[in-house]
C-alpha cells in the first residue's frame, strides 16, 4: 500500500507525472500479478497488461482513496480474468518441488530475496490448489489488501459469506501444509 | 455468486478437523488475513499457515516489475499526446466501495487525446462491459453499441466540422489555397505544397515551427554525400535529386498510398536505395536530418527494426545497420562521424518532426500495412523516442 502519499501520487499521476504513476504501479502490480496467477495462470501477464491499459484510460476520471483504487484495479482485473477463466481448462497445480523461482531483482540482499521469492512462489502454488472461490477471496484479502466488505462487493457476495469462504480457504491451506509437510 | 468460476461453492472446502478448528477460528483467520502481528502469540500448528500467508505479501520479484517500462511508455502515450480527436465515451466505472465516477477532469491527462492499441487480447465475443469503447476500431468495424453520433447536438457539430474539412481539403489538393495556408495544408494532411519557382524557392515546411527552405538550384550543388558511391543514384546533382526526393517522401511518410503522398519520390528512392524500399529511410538519413526536435540527442532504431538496430549520435554519427545491403565500406556512403548529413544549404537541413508523426493514430498501421513502403514508414515512427511502445506495436503488427 502506498499509504499517506497515495492522494498526492494519484493527483500527480493524473497530471501526467510518470514518476508518480510508477509509484502506484510498483505498489499494485506485484499484487495484481499474483492474484492473476491464481485466477488465470496462463494469461496472468496479458490480463495484467490489459488491466493497466484500462486503468490508464480511466485514470483521469478516477477519484477515491487507496482502497477504492485497489478495488477498481482488481475489479478490472477480475473481469478480464473471468473472460480467460471461461475458456481455460483446469490445470493441476504444480508440486511444490517443481516451482520455478522467478527472476531475482539485482540487490545486495539477493539471498534473502531469493528465499522470499521461493516462498512466494510456493504460497501461490498452494493457494492455486484451493477451490476457485476460496482462492480468489484469500488473494483479494491478502495480496490485494481489501477488506471483507469490499471483497464481498467485488465478487458479488455478502461479507458474511466472504468471511466463511476465507476461513475455509485458510483451513484448507493449513491442511495442505500439514499434509505436504512443508516448511517455508 | 455464480459468476463464471467453475468451482468454489461456499460449502466446498476441508472437512472438519477438530484440532485445526480449535486453533483456526474465524476470528484468527480474519486476523491472519489482515496481517498477523509478528509479536502476537500464535499456535505452533498455525505457523506454517502464517508464513504462507505472509509469503503472499512478500516484496516484489524482478519478474513482477519487469513490465514497468512498457506500462510507463503507455502512460506517456496517454498523458502526452493530445492531437488525436478520437471520441471516447467516458468510462463507466464500477461502483465499488469509496469510488465515484465524476466528469472528466481538465488537464494534461486526457484519455480522449490518443488512441493507443497494443498487442493485447481482444475482448472475447459476448463480453460487454460499461467501459469506454472507441468509436472507430482499428479494423474498421464500428463499435457494437451506440456511440456519440447518437447524440444529436454533437453529431451536428461533427458533421459540420467534417464538411468544412472536406471543402478545405478539396481546395488544398487542387492547390488553390493561398501560399501559407497551402503549406499548412501540406503539412497537416499532405496536400501538394506551394509550387516552387526559381525566383522564389519553395518553402518545404515539415514541422509546425521549424521551417526549412530548400533552394532547388543551390541544393543541387550540395546534395551529397558522394556521387561516386555505387549506392547513390545518378544525377543527384540536379534539382530532382535524392535530397528533394527524401524531403518530399518524409513530409508524409506515414500515409503511403494516399494521393498526397509523394509516391513518385518514394519510387525513385526505392530504386536508389540499395536493398529497395525497406532501406529508404536509412538511405535518406544521409540527405535529411532525421534527428528529433532535441537536435543533439542521439536516437536509435531498436533491434526490432528490420536489419537490426542502428543509431545516430553526435559523437559517432551514423552506425550502419547489420542488414543494410549497400556498399558500407565506401567512405562516401556514410557521413563522417560527428557530422550531420545535410541536404540543403542555407538554414540547414530540413527537420521532420517525429513528434508530429507520432500523433498519427496507430490504428491505421495495425489495420494491415504490409508493403515495404509501410514498413519504411513504420520505421520512421520508431524515430520518435517517446513512442517506443507504439513503435514496437507497429513493427510487430507489420512483421505479422
Amino acid at each position: 500500500m502506498v499509504g499517506e502519499e497515495f492522494a498526492i501520487r494519484l493527483a500527480q499521476a493524473k497530471a501526467g507525472d510518470e514518476a508518480a504513476f510508477s509509484v502506484l504501479w510498483r505498489d499494485a502490480n506485484p499484487a495484481l500479478v499474483r492474484y492473476l496467477r491464481v485466477m488465470t495462470p496462463e494469461h496472468a501477464e496479458d490480463v495484467a497488461a490489459e488491466t493497466w491499459i484500462n486503468v490508464l484510460r480511466g485514470l483521469a476520471q478516477f477519484t477515491g482513496d487507496e482502497t477504492a483504487w485497489r478495488a477498481w484495479l482488481f475489479t478490472t482485473a477480475r473481469r478480464r480474468a473471468l473472460d480467460q477463466v471461461r475458456h481455460r481448462t483446469r490445470h493441476p497445480s504444480e508440486p511444490l518441488d517443481d516451482i520455478h523461482a522467478a527472476e531475482l531483482p539485482r540487490t545486495a540482499d539477493a539471498e534473502q530475496l531469493a528465499l522470499d521469492n521461493i516462498a512466494t512462489e510456493r504460497a501461490i502454488a498452494l493457494v492455486s490448489r484451493l477451490p476457485d472461490h476460496q482462492a480468489e477471496v484469500v488473494m483479494l484479502r491478502v495480496v490485494a489488501g481489501l477488506e471483507t466488505d469490499v471483497v464481498a462487493q467485488l465478487v458479488g457476495s455478502t461479507p458474511g459469506a466472504v468471511r466463511v469462504t476465507a476461513h475455509r480457504g485458510l483451513k484448507k491451506l493449513a491442511t495442505l501444509l500439514s499434509g505436504a509437510g512443508v516448511t517455508l | 455468486m455464480g459468476d463464471g468460476f467453475s468451482r468454489g461453492l461456499p460449502g466446498a472446502g476441508s472437512q472438519g478437523d477438530p484440532s485445526l478448528d480449535s486453533v483456526l477460528t474465524e476470528e484468527v483467520a480474519e486476523r491472519m488475513l489482515d496481517g498477523w502481528p509478528r509479536h502476537a502469540a500464535l499456535a505452533p500448528d498455525l505457523r506454517p499457515l502464517r508464513e504462507t500467508v505472509d509469503a503472499l505479501r512478500a516484496a516484489p520479484s524482478g519478474a513482477e516489475l519487469r513490465a514497468e517500462s512498457v506500462v510507463l511508455a503507455a502512460f506517456r502515450d496517454f498523458a502526452g499526446s493530445a492531437l488525436d480527436d478520437t471520441i471516447v465515451d467516458g468510462p463507466a466505472l464500477d461502483r465499488v466501495a469509496g469510488h465515484q465516477a465524476l466528469p472528466r477532469e481538465a488537464g494534461r491527462f486526457d484519455p480522449l487525446a490518443h488512441t493507443l492499441r497494443l498487442e493485447l487480447p481482444r475482448d472475447p465475443a459476448g463480453h460487454r462491459s460499461r467501459r469506454a469503447r472507441h468509436r472507430a476500431r482499428p479494423d474498421g468495424h464500428a463499435a457494437g453499441r451506440p456511440g456519440p453520433m447518437t447524440r444529436r447536438p454533437r453529431a451536428v457539430g461533427t458533421v459540420a466540422a467534417l464538411t468544412l474539412l472536406v471543402i478545405i481539403g478539396v481546395f488544398a489538393y487542387a492547390g488553390s489555397l493561398p501560399g501559407p495556408i497551402q503549406n499548412a495544408a501540406h503539412v497537416a494532411f499532405g496536400a501538394p505544397p506551394v509550387k516552387a519557382t526559381l525566383a522564389s524557392p519553395p518553402s518545404v515546411e515539415v514541422t509546425g515551427s521549424a521551417r526549412a527552405t530548400a533552394s532547388p538550384m543551390a541544393g543541387a550543388q550540395e546534395v551529397r554525400p558522394s556521387a561516386t558511391s555505387a549506392s547513390r543514384p545518378t544525377g543527384n546533382g540536379g534539382p530532382d535529386g535524392p535530397g528533394q526526393w527524401c524531403q518530399a517522401y518524409l513530409s508524409n511518410p506515414w500515409k503511403p498510398g494516399s494521393t498526397s503522398w509523394a509516391k513518385a519520390a518514394f519510387a525513385k528512392l526505392s530504386k536508389a536505395a540499395p536493398g529497395g524500399a525497406r532501406w529508404v529511410l536509412w538511405y535518406c538519413s544521409r540527405y535529411v536530418d532525421l534527428r528529433h526536435d532535441s537536435s543533439e540527442m542521439p536516437f536509435f532504431f531498436p533491434a526490432s527494426f528490420p536489419g537490426g538496430s542502428w543509431a545516430w549520435s553526435p559523437e559517432h554519427g551514423w552506425d550502419t545497420p547489420a542488414g543494410y545491403p549497400g556498399n558500407v565500406s565506401d567512405p562516401g556512403s556514410a557521413p563522417e562521424p560527428g557530422t550531420v548529413p545535410s541536404a540543403v544549404s542555407g538554414p540547414g537541413p530540413a527537420r521532420v518532426s517525429a513528434r508530429r508523426l507520432s500523433a498519427r493514430p496507430v490504428a491505421g498501421v495495425v489495420a494491415g500495412w504490409r508493403r515495404d513502403e509501410d514498413i519504411a514508414a513504420a520505421a520512421w515512427l520508431q524515430v520518435d523516442r517517446d513512442r517506443p511502445l507504439v513503435a514496437a506495436a507497429v513493427v510487430n503488427a507489420l512483421r505479422g
